[in-house]
């Protein structure tokens, strides 16, 4: 796919989470010009009110121009007032993304810096005892409930040892636990996937003619084996960010961290729909954002995507 | 004279999951400084893990008996940094199968001056691998340097590997199946280039092929495997003469050229070798004797070597 | 591999042994598992209670032995709803590919572009925490990984000499369909079946644990985790025990999938580990 068939695929993408998120507000039981109304100081409303409300909403218009409404003002930032705290939705969640971001992104390279290198070992150990430890290894992890792993961790590392903060938000200390508890996952299914790669180029011919060039171990493995390893790693990274990011709730209300998570799941629990659409949105940008960039990386390691000019 | 590189009495075992399977069976064999040895034989008649012995660079599964000797070190003695210093430096590979053996990931540039890596006095070596790549005929090497190896044809691959080797200026090199799988044209250029360059240099070479027209045209001497043996050693134009062996003589009855005679039999299986000569079974000549003993290697020229008991002294 | 075949084995031993007693549960269980008994709050073991009481004077054991129902006949029925769906979806694009094959694939991309748990939060968020809506957000985040591994493994066979053969005959495609292509993607099938049920699994005990997937005061495990937080540190037996179990049950899945993918022809599964 070329880079502008690829930039169309996420807009469309892109369009159609903001879709659904519509769609999440039209089904949603309540009416939002009550909401509004109530939220104004009318308790309770005549029927003309709200009629007039529903109109100065848009809400008697057909529903494809309702979204396309909704699509406008999104666009311009504006994702509606949280029912609760009546502040701007979108104000609210780009106050709260930064903590989202930081734990994803730490938990990210948490899994890429634990599992690449820990794939690596075990292909090298290739059918040795540490090959068969941290195989078991990966498969305990890739099926371990996060949560259940949070609250061992807040036993172990802050109740126990005394090594972290339990939970709160203010230093970088408060973000090691809940990365890894949320990257751990992640980063076990990339160990797997890491050793399967390496002993796929381990026995491959280019890798017998590097040898015969008597280059160092060390440069063998990272220039001939871990940049070949990247090419089906790097596609699957985009995958698993996604479950980082939706696991990010999880450890946002155990670890009380401030994210946008938290404030979804809080949301929630109010009925506070508009919170939720943004949420949706806000979390679909990021991922789709971010398989921008791993497209664009994947391009960069993957030469045969990006020139196509053969030489004659 | 003393030869450059020796294999004495090397075996070579491979442990797979049908039992150990033996490639290669105890093959003793003098390279000479400055010639070019042909080593031919069908697929599984162990030329090509012959060739790998000498660099070490046989898959783990492998072991190998017996003792390579080159300028009068051991090289199976060698660690395997030790070895690192005698890889692409005093011997390189050619290896075969160009499709696979250059790095996808990698420009050409970085795969070729990985070969040079080791001539610290070398500072212009951009320019001294375009020089390189200018002798096998390519007209753009600036541009080759930049490009990836999915850009190139076959030929193109086989004839930048052949530097690969050469570059390095290695005493011998070690060409795996240089031919294999090209066209007739591309076939050429890298028997022209391989040529070129060992007359240039003095490099002694190695050349693995079942490939009978590169082997004449190319090599000083040529050996004959047959089911991971030796069995005939000849100076090239008298091979194709008067071959030495009934094998030999069978594979050149086999030549297009020569009437497509096809030989009698099937390959030899390599986990039941068949007893005595391995050849027996195929062989229009076998007597009893070929069934029960394996015949002696025999010199029954100047130079010339069989293992048959045609030439053998008391028959 | 040695020992992959017995850890197979054992995986599958344990889950029907879980299996079994959540069925039996009504049986087997000492105590009513709702039976609230203020008096005997927070017991520890003993003879009467073997896993002591919860907050409510609730025996722990009986909830334990009546916890696996909800989340794995859940799971269960969610999982194979999801598959049948996505391998419908899935079959229909890889096998008729052009206008239909680029419309199913533009709808899979939009589901596949928001992050599985944020989309089923926010589906559980509006219609409100109940097992209905629990099973339409699972099937609604999940079926499109499935269609895009089924249309991967459908494309790939089609080109298969065979099929193209068969085709040259003058099959109809729904035969090559029946005969050729759903037995030769049904092992493929079958791992990814086990492994999302793991999956599963844990997403519904993740939402039950936020409080917004099972319902008190029902005895589900993720339900007795979160009612134990509390009590971590006087009473961490209240968590160890659903703990335990719903980690078993996940990795007796894992187990089961990983074996049969190790069974199965190995270069096939590259796509179930893209996704799974």
């Amino acid at each position: 796919m070329t880079g502008r068939q690829k930039l169309i695929g996420s807009i469309c993408t892109l369009l159609g989470a903001s879709l659904l998120a519509f769609v999440l507000g039209v089904i949603a039981p309540g009416d939002p010009a009550l909401e509004v109304l109530s939220m104004n100081g009318l308790n309770e409303p005549t029927e003309a009110e709200i009629a007039a409300k529903r109109e100065e909403l848009g809400l008697n218009l057909p529903i494809w121009k309702q979204y396309m409404h909704w699509l406008g003002m999104v666009l311009q930032g504006d994702l509606g007032v949280s029912y609760i705290t009546q502040q701007s939705v979108s104000a609210e969640l780009i106050q709260r993304l930064p903590i989202t971001l930081s734990l994803a992104c730490g938990a990210l390279a948490f899994a890429i810096g634990f599992g690449i290198p820990g794939g690596i070992i075990l292909a090298m150990f290739h059918n040795r005892w540490i090959d068969y430890a941290g195989r078991a290894w990966i498969t305990i992890w890739t099926a371990f409930p996060s949560f259940l792993n949070a609250i061992l961790f807040i036993i172990a590392f802050s109740e126990v040892l005394h090594w972290l903060p339990t939970s709160g938000y203010g230093t970088w200390q408060h973000f090691i636990m809940p990365s890894i508890v949320l990257g751990l996952g992640t980063s076990a299914v990339l160990m797997r996937l890491t050793r399967a790669a390496v002993l796929d180029i381990l026995p491959q011919q280019y890798i017998v003619t590097a040898r015969a060039k008597g280059i160092h171990m060390f440069i063998l493995m990272l220039r001939h084996v871990l940049l070949n390893a990247f090419i089906p790693l790097i596609t699957v990274i985009g995958n698993y960010f996604g479950g980082i990011l939706g696991g990010a709730v999880i450890a946002e209300v155990i670890f009380s961290l401030p994210g946008i998570g938290r404030f979804a799941v809080e949301g929630i629990f109010r009925r506070d729909y508009p919170v939720m659409q943004g949420y949706v949105l806000f979390m679909a940008c990021v991922y789709v954002l971010f398989n921008t960039v791993v497209d664009i990386l994947y391009g960069l390691i993957h030469p045969q995507l990006r020139r196509s000019e053969v030489l004659k | 004279m003393k030869p450059l590189l020796s294999f004495e009495h090397i075996s070579c075992y491979f442990s797979t999951s049908f039992g150990e399977l033996q490639a290669v069976r105890d093959v003793s064999l003098d390279l000479y400084e400055g010639e070019i040895f042909g080593l031919i034989g069908e697929t599984g008649s162990g030329k090509s893990v012959l060739g790998l012995t000498a660099l070490q660079l046989l898959p783990a599964n492998a072991r190998v008996t017996g003792e390579v000797r080159f300028e009068n070190k051991s090289l199976l003695q060698l660690s395997e940094k030790e070895m690192r210093h005698v890889r692409g430096k005093k011997i390189a590979l050619i290896p075969q199968n160009p499709a696979s053996s250059l790095n996808p990931v990698l420009k050409i540039r970085t795969q070729l001056r990985e070969a040079v890596r080791h001539q610290k006095e070398l500072k212009d070596k951009d320019g001294y691998l375009a020089s390189w790549l200018q002798a096998v005929s390519f007209s753009y090497p600036i541009k080759l340097l930049q490009s990836y190896p999915f850009q190139l044809s076959g030929g193109m691959k086989q004839r930048i590997l052949t530097i690969m080797g050469a570059a390095g200026q290695p005493k011998l090199l070690i060409a795996d199946e240089p031919t294999k799988g090209l066209d007739a044209p591309a076939r050429h250029d890298v028997v022209e280039a391989l040529r070129n360059v060992c007359r240039q240099t003095g490099t002694t070479l190695l050349v693995i092929t079942h490939d009978l027209h590169v082997a004449q045209i190319l090599c000083d001497r040529i050996g004959v495997m047959y089911a991971g043996r030796l069995v005939e050693s000849n100076d090239t134009d008298s091979l194709f003469a008067t071959p030495g062996h009934p094998y030999t003589e069978a594979l050149l009855l086999a030549r297009p050229t020569a009437g497509m005679k096809p030989m009698a039999g099937d390959s030899p299986n390599l986990l039941q070798v068949p007893s005595g000569c391995a050849f027996h079974p195929r062989c229009s000549y076998a007597s009893e004797m070929c069934v029960e003993q394996l015949p002696p290697w025999t010199e029954y020229g100047q130079k010339k070597y069989a293992r048959c008991f045609l030439h053998a002294p008391s028959t | 591999m040695i020992g992959k075949g017995k850890a197979g084995a054992f995986a599958a031993g344990c889950l029907g042994l879980i299996v079994f007693v959540s069925l039996c549960a009504p049986w087997i269980s000492p105590y009513d598992p709702n039976q609230i008994d203020m008096s005997n709050r927070l017991m520890s073991l003993s003879a009467a209670h073997w896993m002591g009481t919860d907050q409510l004077g609730r025996d722990v054991y009986s909830r334990i032995l009546y916890g696996g129902r909800v989340s794995l006949l859940l799971s269960g029925v969610a999982t194979v709803s999801t598959l049948l769906v996505g391998f419908c979806i899935g079959v229909l694009g890889g096998y008729f590919r052009g206008k239909v094959d680029t419309c199913l694939q533009t709808i899979v991309h939009i589901f596949q572009g928001v992050p599985g748990l944020t989309m089923m939060l926010a589906i559980v968020g509006v219609l409100g925490p109940s097992l209905k809506s629990l099973f339409l957000a699972i099937v609604l985040t999940s079926w499109a990984d499935f269609s895009r591994v089924v249309r991967g493994e459908v494309m790939k066979i089609q080109v298969e000499p065979y099929i193209e053969g068969t085709r040259v005959l003058g099959a109809s495609a729904f035969y090559i369909m029946i005969v050729h292509i759903i037995p030769s993607i049904a092992g493929t099938v079958l791992v990814l079946l086990t492994i999302r049920m793991s999956r599963t699994l844990l997403m519904i005990a993740s939402l039950s644990f936020l409080g917004l997937g099972v319902q008190p005061p029902t005895p589900d495990w993720s339900v007795m985790l979160n009612d134990a937080r509390p009590f971590l540190r006087t009473q961490p037996h209240l968590m160890l025990a659903p703990g335990i179990c719903i980690t078993a049950v996940s990795l007796s899945f894992q187990i089961i999938g990983d074996t049969l993918r190790d069974r199965l022809d190995p270069k096939r599964m590259q796509r179930v580990e893209d996704i799974a």
